[in-house]
């Protein structure tokens, strides 16, 4: 019999803690170089300009990687990142750490745990060929500045969006936005 | 060969390390069908005392005149097997061994019917030349009376104490002014914090004193040649422009020289004059003229100074030695690593920020400060210092220039300022951020228990980076508290890098001269990392100190020692025994024509007149067999003993057969 | 006459076209053309869009290498993101045949192949090290004397240091010495090298954290006495201008910094006029600049 405040005895996970030894290896698979090597001297946290206004501690990302605790991919800090690579160029075990929670992004996207914010973008790319595509003020300064409406880019040439969305495709992102994107409904 | 050969041929398992990948009882009946084997067998360990005994009974059973032993690399075994082909009646050299651990079963274990295939060839070509191989005899040399131990620190001066009270004569070369190396410039020494000129000073006293021992100081080795028992070292006395048996340390020069340099033994924190000695302690106390810097106003030469006993002499050449020694130490300490590297930590940008060798001198009672811890921007004392530990070790970051070993002493120096500090300015707390507190020899745990109870603050994070106040010029080191999981940025007034120890710039060209190689990580290579880490693969150098490797110094006393004992050996023993592996010359059909001269690594080749004729000779004790006159000589007069051109064509064509 | 295709991006030509035409124009006066890149896209957004496939990133900007690899012509930008995206696809499969097959097999889908047979420049490495401070000192008809200039280098244009050209991204100075050689001071500010914060897709998941990085860099900006920020990537130009009028919305914080790219600041220096370089379609207002150096 529980009482306020106190876990139940069959509740109790002692011991239950879930490593998967394989996460680093796809870690590293995915372009986290030497990310095995980490031995948590804490100059990526230190480094991180988001470590000082947020809790992503990127040693911890790194500890929890190593050791195999898939949490971490539900992890909403892991999204924090600037991707500055500050870390990744002070490693004294040369470990990409950046490139290592890229690498664990990447994981949690084919999980469908990424922020729509990412779908969007994607969203974007596969309509016309840019994250952040043209609008009509920004066709009035184009002209100001002697430059055609549109630049030579997708937006001019739209028959090569196609080639885009079957790269979309073929590795699985499209997919993944229509899923996220009925779900969110 | 006119006696029929009849060789032995035993096949080691080696446990499973052979055993275990190939069939060793086939490969042994494999060995009976081959020409002019006798007999053949297996067994488990051929290096133990059976082992051994079984072929010295195996020549006697099966009246043996050549042995095999195929097993692992001669340069485990190969004197274990001569001698107990010796032992049963055998010339040594009629043994060969062939490997086919290292070379096969170890390496090719995941493809065992290939390594069979490639054991039963090494034993056919090996079995090839042992039916080829001659008898030889070793040659003996006398061993010169005499040791050189190069470079003067604590190393090379407890090497040389104990070469010289071993009766030994002892040539200590030494390039710096002064000997005492990078223990005459700590303050303290941990755990026990001893001055460390204190306990080195007597030692450098009993080394001018020893009769055994000739000091030369300010001097370089410039050329060896010889072999193990017989060097002829050449060595470079460099000219201080003064004469060292008239200067008697009365220091006039140096008081009215008007020309100020930094001084090289306070790295350059503080001043000497172009006239000077390092450091007061200096031995020998002789001025040197620091001849790039002079000015040449003869001030020193005045009545004024040095005008009585004339000692300077501003043409004093430089002068050449050339002794002859039996053995040589190579003692040459070590060099700081360049954190100015590491930009993140601000060295040389930020003058708040030192190493842990300037940190020593500005300890120290006679560095730049007397021994008054004050910033070098303000000359005010700090209250709060921040250690960086593993500054530029334990790090692959080759393009900076770090190591990624351990350098070993930082931790434990870096809690000995930190006990400094505390001792010295009440109040000052030291911060250490390390990443492990590597505390591990005698009495060094209980030194980390000290300082942490005196107050020392210790914060487990590596230093990321370190900015400074551009007015204040204090420092905020930014780093991860991992034990509490959140970055800290302090502001500390003064910064201590515990910067890499990295093997000396000046060992370099020693490399050269003695033949050493150095290991992966730039240190000088030993001939056996656990049982032999004071000697060389050359014989007769050995190694003493921090030029084999990081070490404290009761490490380096340890090793000096021990140096010293196997550098000893040939000297007591009176004779060394050369292996008889060396070129021979036929001089009857040597046509005089000096190739093989021109091409010698060891200068072992001479040309003399013999019957009016200019013919070649090998000096037998100088030549290490190396074949490049052997296969340089146009008339094919040279041979080279135990590795002749016969023997050699044997195996290839007894591998040929196998196609 | 050395000519590139000019890669575009996606801020620069869709949000600072100034950006767009000051590059073209000055670059012309060093013999430089940058020409129409038919058929680009999105580089795709390296923080943003690797974070989700780092093949289908590699596959995407391999593409845009492709398109210029098939007239023969290298790459040149001015977008620090654009740079990762394109400078290391470039380099990462000319250097690893398995990564090359890879990519090339997605490629395969849309009958394109990676051969390897161009090179990807940012115009600040063109401007440094082709053409080289002396001339582009030479090229300045305004000099931008007592102008006090807050260089951001951002990151991608230096990090990671191992897969770049640049040398450690401690202290570097090129940037500083193309902003000396017009004239103006390149000023030392507190945490000059940190990031913008609007990289890796933060600035869409988490603007308010995203702008709070940018507030540190505009204070500590102001606080050293700019007179002008300084960038070499669209998306920093972007976080840096746009940013300050969302800092002001959501933190009340108010700095009126003016923020130029180089080769604006380049265009004003080479005597150019405001308006052709875009400076008036800035979201913070230029005047002041313009009262500075005219």
């Amino acid at each position: 019999m529980a009482s306020e405040g106190m876990r139940d005895p069959k509740h109790y996970q002692l011991g239950k803690t879930q490593f998967d030894p394989d996460l680093i290896k796809e870690v590293e698979a995915l372009g986290g170089k030497n990310a095995q090597m980490c031995y948590q001297c804490g100059t990526c946290t230190a480094s991180c300009p988001m470590g000082q206004r947020s809790g992503l501690r990127v040693r911890t990302v790194m500890r929890k990687a190593n050791l195999g605790m898939r949490d971490v991919l539900d992890d909403p800090d892991l999204w924090l990142c600037t991707t500055c690579y500050t870390c990744s160029d002070r490693c004294p075990r040369r470990i990409m750490a950046t490139d290592a929670i890229i690498a664990l992004r990447n994981i949690a996207t084919r999980e469908k745990k990424v922020p729509m914010s990412m779908i969007k973008i994607m969203g974007a790319i596969s309509k016309t060929g840019h994250g952040v595509p043209n609008n009509e003020a920004n066709m009035k300064n184009r002209v100001k500045v002697g430059l055609p409406e549109n630049p030579p880019t997708t937006h001019t040439y739209p028959e090569y969006i196609k080639d885009i969305n079957k790269i979309l495709e073929v590795t699985g992102l499209l997919k993944i936005r229509e899923e996220m994107e009925a779900e969110s409904q | 060969m006119d006696e029929e050969k009849r060789i032995g041929v035993f096949i080691c398992h080696c446990g499973t390390n052979i055993a275990g990948v190939i069939d060793v009882k086939e490969l042994a009946e494999y060995a009976k069908t081959l020409p002019n084997v006798a007999h053949a067998q297996d067994y488990t360990y051929m290096c133990s005392t059976p082992g051994q005994a079984m072929i010295r009974d195996s020549i006697k059973e099966h009246n043996l005149n050549g042995t095999v032993v195929a097993a692992c690399s001669p340069r485990l075994h190969e004197p274990t097997f001569r001698k107990a082909t010796e032992e049963g009646g055998v010339n040594s050299f009629l043994f060969s061994m062939a490997n086919i651990r290292e070379q096969d079963t170890w390496v090719h274990m995941e493809e065992p019917e290939k390594a069979m295939e490639k054991a039963k060839d090494v034993v056919r070509m090996e079995v090839a030349r042992a039916s080829m191989l001659e008898p030889l005899t070793p040659k003996t040399v006398p061993v010169e009376k005499a040791a050189l131990v190069i470079g003067a620190g604590i190393a090379g001066i407890q090497a040389s104490l104990e070469l010289a009270d071993a009766g030994i004569k002892t040539y200590l070369v030494e390039k710096e002014p002064s000997i005492g190396g990078n223990m005459s410039r700590l303050d303290k020494t941990f755990p026990t914090l001893d001055c460390s000129q204190c306990i080195l000073t007597p030692k450098m006293v009993d080394v001018e004193r020893n009769p055994n021992i000739e000091l030369m100081t300010y001097s370089e080795v410039e050329d060896v040649s010889g072999y193990i028992g017989n060097f002829d070292v050449t060595i470079r006395q460099k000219s201080r422009y003064v004469y060292e048996d008239k200067c008697n340390g009365c220091g006039k020069c140096q008081e009215v020289c008007p020309v100020s340099r930094p001084n090289e033994f306070d790295l350059g924190l503080m001043p000497r004059k172009a006239a000077y000695v390092p450091f007061p302690q200096a031995v020998p106390l002789k001025f040197t003229i620091d001849m790039d810097s002079c000015i040449k106003c003869d001030l020193c030469k005045g009545e004024e100074a040095c005008g009585d006993l004339e000692a300077i002499d501003f043409d004093k050449p430089d002068e050449l030695t050339t002794v002859k020694v039996g053995s040589i130490i190579v003692a040459t300490g070590f060099d700081m690593y360049d954190v100015e590297r590491k930009e993140e930590w601000g060295y040389k940008v930020f003058d708040n920020v030192v190493t842990g060798i300037e940190m020593e001198r500005l300890i120290s009672a006679s560095g730049p400060t007397g021994g008054n811890i004050i910033r070098p921007s303000d000359g005010q004392k700090p209250k709060s210092v921040g250690f960086v530990l593993c500054a530029g070790s334990r790090d692959q970051d080759e393009e900076d220039g770090a190591k990624p070993y351990c350098s070993r002493v930082c931790c434990m120096y870096s809690l000995k300022h930190a006990h400094q500090l505390i001792e010295k300015i009440p109040g000052c707390v030291p911060y250490l951020f390390y990443m492990d507190i590597r505390s591990f020899g005698k009495a060094y745990e209980e030194f980390y228990y000290r300082i942490q109870n005196e107050g020392g603050k210790f914060i487990r994070g590596r230093v990321a980076r370190i900015t400074e106040d551009p007015i204040t010029k204090n420092l905020t080191v930014t780093a991860e508290d991992t034990l509490l999981g959140t970055p800290v940025e302090m502001e500390v007034d003064l910064v201590v890098l515990a910067n890499a120890v990295v093997p000396a710039e000046s060992t370099q060209k020693l490399k050269t001269l003695l033949t050493l190689s150095n290991s992966p990580d730039g240190w000088l290579l030993e001939a056996h990392p656990k049982l032999n880490p004071m000697s060389t693969t050359t014989d007769g150098v050995f190694l003493a100190g921090m030029c084999q490797g990081p070490r404290d110094i009761p490490d380096v006393v340890a090793h000096a020692a021990a140096a010293a004992a196997a550098a000893s050996i040939p000297i007591h023993k009176g004779s060394v025994t050369l292996e008889p592996i060396y070129a021979i010359v036929d001089q009857e059909h040597c046509g005089g024509c000096a190739t093989c001269i021109g091409v010698c690594p060891y200068g072992a080749t001479e040309l003399n007149e013999v019957d009016s004729k200019l013919v070649a000779s090998v000096n037998e004790a100088k030549c290490k067999g190396c074949g490049t006159c052997g296969s340089a000589c146009p008339s094919g007069a040279i041979k080279m003993q135990h590795f002749t051109n016969e023997q050699i064509m044997s195996e290839i064509e007894a591998f040929a057969q196998g196609w | 006459m050395k000519e590139y295709n000019f890669f575009l991006g996606c801020i620069a030509p869709n949000r600072y076209p100034g950006i767009e035409a000051s590059a073209v124009k000055t670059s012309r006066k060093f013999d430089i053309e940058l020409r129409d890149f038919k058929g680009a896209s999105c580089c795709p957004a390296p923080g943003a869009f690797g974070s989700m496939d780092v093949n289908a990133w590699l596959a995407l900007g391999a593409r845009n290498i492709c398109l210029s690899e098939k007239e023969g012509k290298d790459i040149a930008l001015i977008c620090n993101g654009c740079y990762k995206s394109l400078f290391e696809a470039n380099h990462r499969l000319k250097a690893d045949p398995a990564m090359r097959e890879k990519v090339n097999s997605i490629l395969a889908n849309i009958d394109y192949e990676f051969q390897g047979s161009v090179e990807v420049r940012h115009l600040i490495d063109i401007l440094y090290n082709d053409v080289g401070p002396e001339k582009v000192k030479e090229s300045v008809e305004v000099p931008l004397t007592g102008l006090n200039v807050a260089i951001h280098y951002g990151c991608h244009l230096l990090k990671p240091k191992f897969d770049r050209t640049f040398g450690s991204s401690e202290r570097p100075r090129f940037f500083d010495e193309l902003v000396e050689a017009l004239g103006a001071t390149s000023i030392d500010y507190k945490e000059k090298m940190m990031c913008c914060g609007a990289g890796g897709g933060v600035r869409s998941y988490k603007m308010d954290l995203a702008l709070d990085i940018a507030n540190e860099k505009l204070y500590n900006m102001t606080q050293a006495g700019a007179d002008v920020i300084v960038d070499v990537c669209p998306f920093c130009h972007l976080q840096l201008d746009r940013g300050q009028v969302e800092i002001k919305e959501k933190f009340g914080d108010v700095y009126n910094l003016p923020v130029l790219h180089y080769n604006q600041l380049l265009g004003m220096a080479q005597g150019m006029n405001p308006e052709e370089l875009g400076l008036d379609a800035h979201e913070i207002s230029v005047e002041p600049l313009l009262a500075k150096i005219l």
